[in-house]
């Protein structure tokens, strides 16, 4: 991991560091610290219908679900990207805050141009990218050998894929016929 | 082709049944005011160390409270939906990765800890590891001999015994494979009784056929008068610099949020056991004495990479007992402390988790996930630790007091992800394979060995290049004599005189076997010790 950033914009080491890997990404694209202070007053919280992802996430990934998944997405019927968004908001929700931060970090830092054309190869917005653009993007960016774009494709691709695929209906499309029924099964009921 | 989607799983007895009524249990998503509990021993998680010792420090009359993070879930509960599991059973729910992002951890979460979902192989310690133990870290008295009584008694008392039935079709690729190419393999022994042979170990036994911990000791604990509280998480030792006076705890509601109350649970005896990175980091938050700056480091994980077959026969890798056969052909080849060595395993195949291992995007990873009903996946788990360029990972503390596993992924480490890459893609063709992929964000699927040979030469094999995982946390407290041993080879803490440590992580190295039996083997000697000075 490159971590050898020079910090800068008055931050010094110990809150470089407590600003995590994103962070220091932050810092080198010369975004600032503030733009990532997820958590903080001005943190608009999650979207509607969602328990963490924010409306600005689902603006940003919304256009990347289709090329990402392949045709994972339309081998279920009537599957739109929300879909995907929600199992990946499901899937989050088993997390920790400390986890989740670092993630929204992240995405807050994929906001900014600059950062997008680091890590992703290219400045425009996601949703200002046609789909076979966004396939291209996909491509340099998976390709790409610096630490921090690797870590961010891993680290977002990675639970948005295992998101959708644990979901009942997109695991039935990959040719595994489903697990046993379990009969009576009352969720986490509660016995004390 | 191979479908149990309509196979009915109904009328499973569930020792958790009337649980409330028939044990002291409590929910910490109840518990909305402050509220102070006594015993003789307070045990910090319920996982395979500390499920073994209420047992047995119970069975001895002492009065227990048992306290984890987890919620408590039965087999009432295991639906087998995939993602459920993770995100009730798994530690972050099955996100938990190191601090780099390198290596995705999976941990459980949940009463019973890891042996609710771990996929059943049950070894015990191998003897170069104790050896090198006593060698290297001063461990004494925890030779074979002294500790075979031990896994014998928790072999019977868990049925754990070679698997009987033949391999499922994922298995079978060991036996294949390492036969034709004259390497050793051979059966693992599980903890089961009457197995249904399903292949759902790692979203919570169904049918209570798994001796997990859930199963078996705890509900004998419950039995011998043990208190449970679960969804209740163990902030901090409250202490003095000589004694644990207190353990304080913040009970959870059922969104894992604080309910707001304070739990204080007081005892003359205290026991850490949350697991490797989980007891270090409850050590760190309560700033015990440290005086070599000990606890969080060497932690080690079993770091493995994968590799993926195809083949013209239906594999179904997500039916059948997940892991049944083994090699040890490269565990200790190249002596305990030279170059890594690694075991060879398999790894059961379910949609989420296998999207997320092959990796990739858009129509190539479609058709690899599409080809899982064909696919194998071999794993190796490579013994770290016992080299010194092998120093493992530092549990760290997020500002929350989360723990986060800074694991650096040495060159050490990668040269032997490299060589088993190529073992385990050389094994699969060798099984029969169409076409074989090493795990590697480079790699795409070679079809045949000497294509697979050359092109692999010029991949780099770096930290993220590489997906690398691990299920078994090891470390971050470890045994050892006075000069190397944050606990003696007792579990008893150096620097607080009633504090004691029993899981996995006081293990000074990796183990080079699965490692559930090993905690159970060790946890029960040093809880029976325990017992015996308690009593007296």
């Amino acid at each position: 991991m490159d971590q050898e950033h020079t910090p800068s914009h008055g931050v010094d080491r110990r809150g470089f560091l407590k600003l995590g890997v994103w962070g220091g990404a932050a810092l080198a694209v010369g975004a600032g610290a503030t733009t990532l202070l997820t958590g903080c007053s001005s943190d608009p919280g999650p979207a509607s219908g969602y328990k963490h992802l924010r409306d600005k996430d689902i603006t940003l990934l919304r256009p990347l679900m289709v090329p990402l998944l392949g045709g994972g997405l339309s081998a279920v019927d009537g599957a739109e990207p929300e879909q995907a968004l929600r199992a990946f908001d499901r899937l989050l929700d088993g997390g920790t805050d400390g986890q989740r931060g670092q993630l929204l970090q992240l995405l807050d830092l994929m906001q900014l141009g600059a950062a997008r054309w680091w890590i992703t190869g290219t400045w425009a917005h996601f949703e200002e990218q046609s789909e076979q653009q966004l396939r291209a993007t996909l491509t340099d960016w998976a390709n790409n050998d610096g630490g921090f774009p690797k870590l961010a494709f891993k680290g977002l691709t990675q639970p948005i894929v295992m998101a959708w695929y644990v979901t009942p209906e997109a695991a039935l499309t990959t040719g595994y016929p489903g697990p046993p029924q379990t009969l009576s099964s009352p969720g986490d009921s509660a016995r004390a | 082709m191979q479908d149990l989607s309509t196979l009915k799983i109904q009328n499973i007895a569930d020792p958790w049944d009337n649980a409330g009524e028939k044990w002291n249990l409590i929910d910490g998503a109840t518990v909305t005011g402050d509220r102070t509990l006594e015993a003789d021993v307070v045990i910090i998680g319920t996982g395979a160390g500390g499920a073994v010792s209420a047992d047995i420090l119970s069975a001895s009359g002492l009065k227990v409270i048992l306290v984890e993070a987890g919620r408590l879930t039965s087999s009432r509960d295991f639906n087998l939906n995939e993602g459920d599991a993770y995100r009730r059973l798994y530690q972050e729910g099955a996100m938990r990765a190191t601090k780099d992002g390198a290596i995705t951890i999976l941990q459980g979460r949940t009463v019973g800890g890891t042996t609710v979902v771990n996929w059943t192989s049950s070894f015990r310690t191998p003897e170069e590891t104790l050896n090198h133990w006593r060698d290297r870290f001063g461990v004494d008295n925890t030779s074979r001999a002294d500790l075979d009584p031990y896994f014998q008694s928790m072999e019977e008392r868990l049925g754990i015994e070679r698997w009987a039935m033949p391999p499922n079709a994922n298995n079978d690729v060991i036996k294949r494979g390492c036969d034709k190419l004259g390497w050793d393999w051979s059966v693992i022994p599980r903890n089961v009784r009457g197995c249904w042979n399903i292949g759902y170990c790692g979203m919570g036994c169904p049918t209570n056929a798994k001796q997990s911990m859930l199963v078996t000791t705890l509900p004998d604990a419950m039995d011998a008068g043990a208190t449970l509280v679960h969804s209740a998480r163990a902030d901090r030792l409250v202490h003095d610099g000589k004694r644990v006076n207190a353990v304080e705890v913040t009970p959870l509601d059922r969104d894992r949020r604080p309910t707001g109350a304070t739990l204080t649970l007081k005892a003359p005896t205290v026991v850490a056991a949350g697991g490797g990175i989980q007891t270090p980091a409850l050590l760190l938050r309560s700033e015990v004495p440290d005086p070599d700056g000990r606890v969080g480091k060497r932690t080690f994980l079993h770091v493995t990479s994968f590799a993926f077959g195809r083949y013209d026969r239906e594999i179904a890798p997500y039916y059948g007992a997940p892991q049944s056969l083994h090699s040890d052909q490269f565990t200790f080849s190249g002596g305990v402390d030279g170059p890594i060595g690694y075991k060879l395993e398999m790894m059961p195949l379910h949609p989420g988790l296998t999207g997320a291992l092959l990796g990739g995007f858009g129509e190539q990873a479609r058709e690899h996930i599409t080809a899982l009903p064909n696919t194998a996946a071999s794993i190796a788990l490579l013994r770290d630790g016992f080299h010194e360029e092998s120093p493992g990972g530092t549990v760290e503390l997020r500002d929350n007091g989360e723990p986060v596993l800074d694991y650096p992924v040495s060159d050490y480490l990668l040269d032997g992800a490299r060589r088993s890459l190529y073992t385990q893609v050389e094994m699969q063709f060798a099984a029969g394979a169409r076409a074989v992929r090493p795990g590697h964000t480079r790699a795409p699927f070679y079809t045949s060995w000497a294509q697979a040979r050359d092109a692999m030469a010029s991949l780099s094999y770096q930290a993220l290049d590489v997906p690398l995982g691990s299920a078994h946390v090891m470390g971050g407290c470890p045994m050892g004599d006075e000069q190397h041993g944050l606990v003696d080879e007792q579990g008893r803490y150096r620097h607080l005189e009633n504090l004691y440590v029993f899981d996995g992580s006081v293990f000074p190295t990796s183990l080079g076997v699965n490692p559930q039996l090993s905690i159970y083997g060790l946890s029960a000697r040093n809880a029976t010790a325990l017992a015996k000075r308690l009593r007296a």
